[in-house]
């Protein structure tokens, strides 16, 4: 499989009162054809700002340092202008987002807004945009799919709004499609409906997928490879299996065993202590040493790089990394 | 729809008997009424001014004046105008259409400029353009209508101004107006109201760009303009697809709000311009304590704040569908 979308020392800061915010700092990965890569991490760890800034859609005051390249198909989005850039968001890599009500326009109907998503890239009359954004309400199970598009948001449920989001994703065929905790702010069923639909629509019309959440669950039954984001940095990266049953970087270890287990007795939920510290005021060296049951002196003083701790295994970790030696 | 439209006319009806009301006590807790002037004994007899106050019903006890004047109120009958010696309803009919005709073009003035300054700024707020717009709106709209009026006079004006360009009081040239072609007449109705509407509209435009500015910002931080960028349409769209169109919905309820200053606006640039409208009327009726001219004319501004809030609600119904089916 060729490599789609390559990310190379991304890094995202925002301005704010306190000082500078390093939202995503030196992120790098790679996104091949047709897999499903997961992003996962704690509220405020990055995810979010990641997934923006690879379409550039990070708002003032937030600014993407000049060295960052986001490379999908080899052009680098950095380097284009405002006009090519717009021909690559929604036609070749689509987003959505984490909560529909607030990411449709609540004076458009939905088909309005899905046939604009057409009409931005392909020169094709109203009408036929219109009938496209029924084939794609059906495409995406949205019943009685034309009284459906002349609707406007409030009249539809959550899970129809991200159904239609969702079509407004497909509406360009993209070769990748971004979903930024896509079932969040749905009902546990719906959850899992929007999910199934999801992957099923990515098998059949062969996209790559970026799916951004905080359920481990999710990750898990879905993604090809994880990418575990920890203060703004990726700390670890795997296929899903490996990094499930080997995980290598003590955070990982400690997010797993927070998830909550119904095929073991119950016992009380493992948690980690303390909090994401904000982005202004990173600790020094490795990020996560302060809330590290394993914390070294080594870590308090230098920042670990993201090495190699497996095949196709990376880990931003001193302990793994000597394990890693001592194994091999 | 047509339920709505009638309900809301229903009520209002129920706010200009209210008004009218008001304005009726208000007006007779006045001290005084059409016959006794501040310092004035003269004139005419104790006698003369008995008898006219008879002929006129003001002998009558109050609540016998107030509901002949209700009475006569449901009839359409706005009662005899003491110093015009007519129906008010007539005095205040020749009147209106000046007074609408400015308060259009002033509303005109004010929505149109301040929702383009407004939502420039806002889609480009904390440049240096913003900023300097924002000094600017801020001092207009902090600046009284009376005078700005009058700075306008000396700048623009006639055989007054500075750059002698258009006519400085009137609604037309006395004296010339009727031998003019109707292209002549309109061209005079027009250049004669530039100033005054430009005086009202401009106070009005610098808050509303206030309004607009604070709506637009509000509106481009939300989730779905994110989305519009994100489907890869225009800056272009964005703003006048996406956002402006949400940040007219607190404008609107502004606008149902401005009718009320903005019919006190017009007795002010009225009475600079003498703009022979009902503001300038009223103005001069209170000082002649002709009571039916001046609850009259209440009377008929309520029916008119009634009315532009009526507007308003359509036009809340027209650009934002949650509310349609709900009020």
């Amino acid at each position: 499989m060729s490599e789609l979308l390559r990310v190379r020392h991304l890094t995202t800061s925002f301005m704010t009162g306190a000082g500078l915010a390093r939202a995503v700092d030196d992120v790098s990965l790679t996104l091949l054809e047709g897999e499903t890569l997961g992003m996962v991490g704690e509220s405020g760890c990055g995810k979010t700002v990641t997934a923006l800034s690879l379409l550039r859609l990070v708002d003032r005051p937030g600014h993407i340092a000049h060295e960052s390249v986001i490379e999908y198909q080899g052009k680098d989005l950095m380097q284009m202008s405002p006009a090519q850039l717009r021909q690559i968001r929604g036609a070749e890599i689509a987003m959505i987002f984490q909560e529909p009500t607030a990411s449709l326009n609540p004076v458009l109907t939905v088909g309005a807004q899905v046939d604009e998503a057409v009409r931005a890239h392909r020169s094709v009359s109203r009408a036929d945009a219109r009938a496209r954004t029924v084939e794609l309400f059906e495409l995406v199970g949205i019943p009685d799919p034309a009284k459906r598009v002349n609707e406007y948001p409030h009249q539809l449920s959550g899970g129809m709004q991200q159904r239609a989001m969702i079509a407004m994703a497909l509406s360009c065929n993209p070769r990748i499609l971004i979903a930024d905790e896509p079932t969040t702010a749905l009902d546990v069923t719906i959850q899992a409906q929007i999910l199934e639909l999801l992957v099923e629509l990515k098998q059949r019309l062969g996209m790559a997928m970026i799916l951004i959440t905080h359920d481990l669950g999710i990750v898990a039954g879905v993604a090809d490879r994880v990418a575990v984001m920890y203060g703004g940095q990726i700390v670890e990266q795997a296929n899903t299996d490996a990094l499930f049953r080997q995980p290598a970087h003590p955070y990982t270890s400690a997010l797993l065993r927070a998830v909550p287990r119904l095929d073991q007795p119950a016992t009380r939920l493992a948690t980690i202590p303390g909090a994401v510290p904000p982005a202004t005021a990173w600790p020094p060296a490795c990020r996560f040493h302060p809330r590290c049951p394993q914390t070294m002196d080594h870590c308090k003083s230098e920042m670990p790089g993201l090495t190699e701790t497996g095949p196709a295994h990376l880990t931003r970790c001193w302990l793994a990394e000597e394990q890693h030696r001592r194994d091999a | 729809m047509v339920r709505f439209v009638a309900r809301r006319l229903l009520q209002g009806v129920a706010v200009v008997f209210l008004v009218a009301t008001l304005a009726f006590i208000l007006f007779r807790l006045a001290p005084g009424d059409p016959f006794t002037r501040m310092g004035d004994a003269s004139s005419a007899s104790q006698e003369f001014k008995a008898q006219a106050r008879r002929n006129l019903g003001l002998d009558q006890p109050l609540h016998t004046q107030y509901f002949r004047y209700i009475a006569n109120l449901a009839r359409g009958d706005l009662g005899m105008s003491f110093s015009e010696q007519r129906p008010v309803l007539r005095a205040i009919a020749d009147r209106v259409p000046a007074t609408v005709v400015l308060a259009a073009a002033a509303l005109l003035i004010d929505f149109l400029l301040g929702i383009f300054i407004g939502a420039a700024q806002g889609s480009r707020a904390g440049s240096k353009a913003d900023d300097l717009l924002s000094v600017l709106t801020l001092t207009l709209y902090s600046v009284p209508v009376f005078w700005l009026g009058l700075m306008l006079m000396l700048v623009f004006a006639h055989n007054v101004g500075l750059l002698d360009l258009l006519p400085a009081t009137g609604s037309k040239t006395t004296g010339v107006y009727e031998y003019l072609t109707p292209l002549g007449q309109l061209t005079d109705r027009i250049r004669h109201l530039i100033l005054p509407a430009v005086a009202l509209g401009l106070v009005g435009a610098a808050g509303t760009a206030r309004y607009q500015r604070a709506a637009m910002l509000d509106v481009i931080r939300q989730d779905f303009i994110r989305t519009a960028r994100a489907k890869g349409l225009r800056e272009r769209s964005v703003l006048l697809g996406h956002a402006l169109r949400n940040s007219l919905l607190p404008i609107i309820t502004l606008f149902g709000l401005s009718f009320p200053i903005l019919l006190s606006g017009t007795v002010l640039v009225e009475t600079v311009f003498a703009w022979p409208g009902l503001g300038k009327f009223v103005v001069d009726a209170i000082f002649a304590r002709d009571y039916n001219v001046v609850t009259g004319a209440v009377i008929i501004s309520a029916c008119m704040v009634v009315l532009g809030n009526l507007l308003a609600d359509l036009l809340y119904r027209a650009v934002d569908p949650r509310v349609r089916g709900v009020v």
